[in-house]
């Protein structure tokens, strides 16, 4: 029987290997800072799932190291070498079974907490206590195919581009006058349906200025790739200006 | 010994002619290998429609094919890999396999298995007959409301991708009351349930699956051809119709679809470790509760694809809960296959190469799976290249490789002849490297916030790179994929080598002839452990002519 790894071969493969993982790493580099990458956090929420996302890539890195590298050794360790070679005959071992189902389950459950304790803020903004002096800013988001609408408490609207101001919360109210769409800016951490019928409410904070891209991420019809979204996170005067030339 | 009383030869009249013995066997072998060339040649066409999906992507503002073309070959790519190839290619390893490993003659009813396999053609037809039509369904496998209305979809393709997938769903159903009466029914004197082998556990579950959840999408289908033709209202929000009720409904047949479609999969990758390691399954109770158990958790998570529709909180969360459970029996299934390969006696064929691959690149999909469980990573990865990353590396590097991994460990039995291993090493190497290469920086793409579902990207989002990354690896499964196909062919025309009981194996199949006859089994060996096989030569039975050179 053939040995795996004693290729001739197995070297040139491996170097190759390593040269496309380096030139993948220079490659991602300018690719890591683009704007609608949801790791550039844009304000508070994006960078609270970045934590989570963090703590979960960390977590998940480890356990496939652990237990690939484990996969992979018991192969290259445990090959056979004689046709008459009759392993031992290991049919259980309830006190390493018992582990692998507790352990798992006590790592889940702490990462199910820190979800929990998260979520709420995620998903309805600060509690009225914390923000105080930072009322909410109120924008009604409307999808159809194949764009978006954006009316501001003022009753004016716009179509495609959203301003919002720096520093405050933002409470969208998201519908659809057709078929399902989905508000997404990764950089300010909301994503939620807008759907026909129903009303959704999300939430978004931007801490700096600047223009944030996104689009529709619910399929929609055939121009479902044209519905971006651009966000200009401008000061609260600036924002007041623009309501007013609306 | 027992032995099993023939049943009278029910001769096959001459005049009948090849073609009209295929088109009415009842044999349960027959039907496999006719399940098996169609779900083949479905997988050929969902893999072209790949093919120019990841061309269509391979740069930005690309206009190969226009946005139409794009909606209605994905949406055809992912109906016809789930309904068409997945979860029907595993009623031809189910239909071959499980009368053979309970020691039976044949499935319990074998014209309603030949009904249920000429429907899956049938549906496939009905399904693509709407190109010539005006146009496939094009609104995504998952055919979400209002979208599929008529006002927006208003081609008779979407009508007849519903009345397809309700012809699949009557052949799913019919398919699974037959393996459960199978294996409930007609086991072999002495095999217990835990001396069942994995594989027909794994068939057990998932036909269970399949008869509890079928029905719940044909009723949210035959909701959506209502409104379409007879102008209901059930989710028109105009007349007091719910766009999430549709969600609700199909989630919940299309969450334990999943499982229908991997936990054969699990099956095969606990026969082919065995006997590719000289050990017994590591933890074989374990294995088989840890199966249903993922089976009766399936059922509870289905609102985890629905984590950005706007579902009250608490409701979120106990869904977020159910799935972080449903990793712990997965995680056990994982960790045993390990438990298994430690301190055996390895030998690398073809097919344990393929299962070895199965459980690297499940692990992978049952890590970036986890990312989407949690509330708060979902909120930004729903939707996007991350979970068409997540599905791939479970169907793909999941059941896809399980499927090759039950190819080449069954094709001795079934054809009577070998797959060359050296091809089916080029084979797995290759589809190694592509699948990876093409599935690995969508994860990436998810990240940087690609959607899935678009025609085409602008430039300046860091994208382009990656999607080219990403087509160049799926020209290379296209490669691999063809050295299995030049694999097939050169094998069908080999000579017929293959004897009884060529990798040692541990069940009933291998001590039927390779290819089994007609009626299976003239007689069995006792059954007395879930290795009856093994036990049979230790106690000093050959199982092969003597002097075979074993592969």
């Amino acid at each position: 029987m053939r040995r795996i790894g004693a290729h001739p071969g197995g070297k040139l493969v491996f170097a190759a290997s390593l040269s496309g993982l380096a030139a993948l790493g220079l490659g991602m580099a300018p690719v890591l800072a683009a704007n609608t990458n949801f790791l550039n956090a844009g304000g508070p929420p994006a960078r609270t799932i970045d934590m989570l996302f963090y703590v979960f890539l960390a977590i998940s890195i480890v356990i496939l190291v652990g237990v690939g590298g484990a996969i992979l050794f018991a192969c290259f360790r445990f090959r056979r070498r004689s046709d008459d070679e009759m392993p031992r005959q290991v049919h259980e071992n309830r006190r390493l079974e018992r582990a692998w189902t507790i352990g798992p389950a006590v790592l889940l459950f702490a990462l199910f907490i820190l979800n929990v304790v998260n979520v709420g803020y995620l998903r309805f903004g600060p509690s009225s206590v914390s923000a105080a002096g930072r009322a909410p800013v109120l924008i009604q988001v409307t999808g159809q195919q194949f764009y978006w609408t954006f009316t501001y408490s003022n009753g004016k609207s716009a179509l495609r581009t959203m301003e919002i101001p720096v520093n405050v919360p933002v409470d969208l109210s998201t519908n659809s006058k057709d078929v399902i769409h989905g508000f997404w800016v990764p950089a300010l951490g909301a994503k939620i349906d807008a759907l026909p019928g129903i009303t959704n409410h999300a939430f978004i904070e931007a801490s700096q200025k600047g223009t944030f891209q996104g689009q529709c991420y619910e399929f929609c019809g055939v121009g479902h790739d044209q519905m971006l979204i651009t966000v200009k996170v401008v000061s609260m005067a600036q924002y007041q200006s623009y309501l007013s030339k609306l | 010994m027992a032995t099993v009383d023939l049943p009278l030869a029910r001769p096959v009249p001459r005049s009948y002619g090849k073609v009209r013995e295929w088109i009415t066997t009842t044999d349960h072998k027959r039907i496999a290998l006719l399940y098996l060339f169609t779900t083949f040649i479905f997988f050929g066409i969902g893999g072209l429609m790949a093919l120019l999906i990841r061309t269509q992507l391979a740069e930005p503002n690309n206009n190969l094919l226009s946005a139409s073309q794009f909606d209605q070959l994905f949406t055809m790519h992912g109906t016809t890999m789930i309904f068409l190839f997945v979860i029907p290619v595993w009623s031809a390893f189910g239909n071959f396999m499980v009368p053979l490993m309970i020691g039976a003659k044949d499935m319990a009813f074998p014209r309603i298995n030949a009904f249920a396999f000429w429907l899956v053609p049938l549906g496939g037809l009905v399904m693509y007959s709407g190109f010539f039509f005006g146009g496939s369904a094009a609104a995504g496998w998952t055919g979400y409301v209002p979208l599929t209305e008529k006002l927006y979809s208003p081609q008779v393709g979407q009508d007849l991708w519903i009345l397809g997938l309700h012809i699949l769903g009557i052949s799913s159903v019919m398919g699974a009351v037959n393996f459960l009466v199978t294996i409930h029914r007609l086991r072999a004197p002495g095999m217990t349930w835990f001396r069942l082998p994995l594989f027909v556990w794994s068939m057990e579950v998932t036909s269970a699956l399949v008869l509890l959840a079928s029905p719940f999408l044909a009723a949210g289908l035959a909701l959506v051809l209502l409104d379409r033709q007879l102008g209901t209202n059930f989710f028109n929000p105009a007349h007091g119709g719910n766009v999430i009720l549709y969600q609700l409904i199909f989630w919940f047949y299309s969450h334990p679809a999943v499982y229908i479609m991997v936990i054969p999969g699990f099956g095969v990758i606990s026969e082919v470790l065995p006997v590719f390691t000289r050990k017994p399954i590591f933890g074989y109770r374990a294995m088989a509760v840890s199966m249903a158990a993922i089976g009766v958790l399936g059922f509870m998570v289905f609102a985890h694809h629905m984590f950005t529709v706007g579902l009250p909180l608490p409701v979120q969360i106990f869904f977020m809960a159910t799935t972080m459970v449903i990793a712990v029996p997965t995680g056990v299934k994982i960790f045993n296959w390990l438990g298994t390969l430690w301190g055996g006696s390895i030998r690398f064929t073809t097919a344990m190469l393929f299962s070895v691959g199965f459980v690297l690149m499940f692990l992978i999909g049952g890590l970036d799976g986890v990312f989407l469980s949690s509330l708060g990573i979902d909120y930004e990865l729903n939707g996007t290249y991350w979970v068409v990353a997540h599905i791939h590396y479970v169907l793909v590097g999941g059941s896809l490789f399980a499927v090759f991994a039950a190819l080449y460990y069954w094709w001795p039995k079934i054809f009577g002849r070998f797959l060359s291993e050296r091809l089916g090493k080029w084979h797995f190497w290759l589809l190694l490297l592509g699948f990876n290469l093409t599935f690995m920086p969508m994860h990436f793409l998810g990240v940087l916030g690609m959607p899935r579902r678009i025609a085409t990207y602008p430039t300046g989002r860091g994208w382009a790179a990656l999607n080219l990354t990403s087509t160049i690896g799926s020209f290379i499964i296209a490669l691999a994929i063809l050295m299995f196909v030049y694999n097939v062919v050169l094998s069908l025309h080999g000579p017929k080598t293959a004897t009884n009981d060529p990798w040692e194996g541990n069940s009933l199949e291998w001590y039927a002839t390779s290819p089994p006859p007609p009626h299976n089994f003239d007689d069995l060996p006792p059954v007395e452990s879930n290795r009856p096989l093994r036990d049979w030569r230790l106690a000093g039975h050959a199982t092969n002519p003597p002097g075979t050179v074993l592969p």
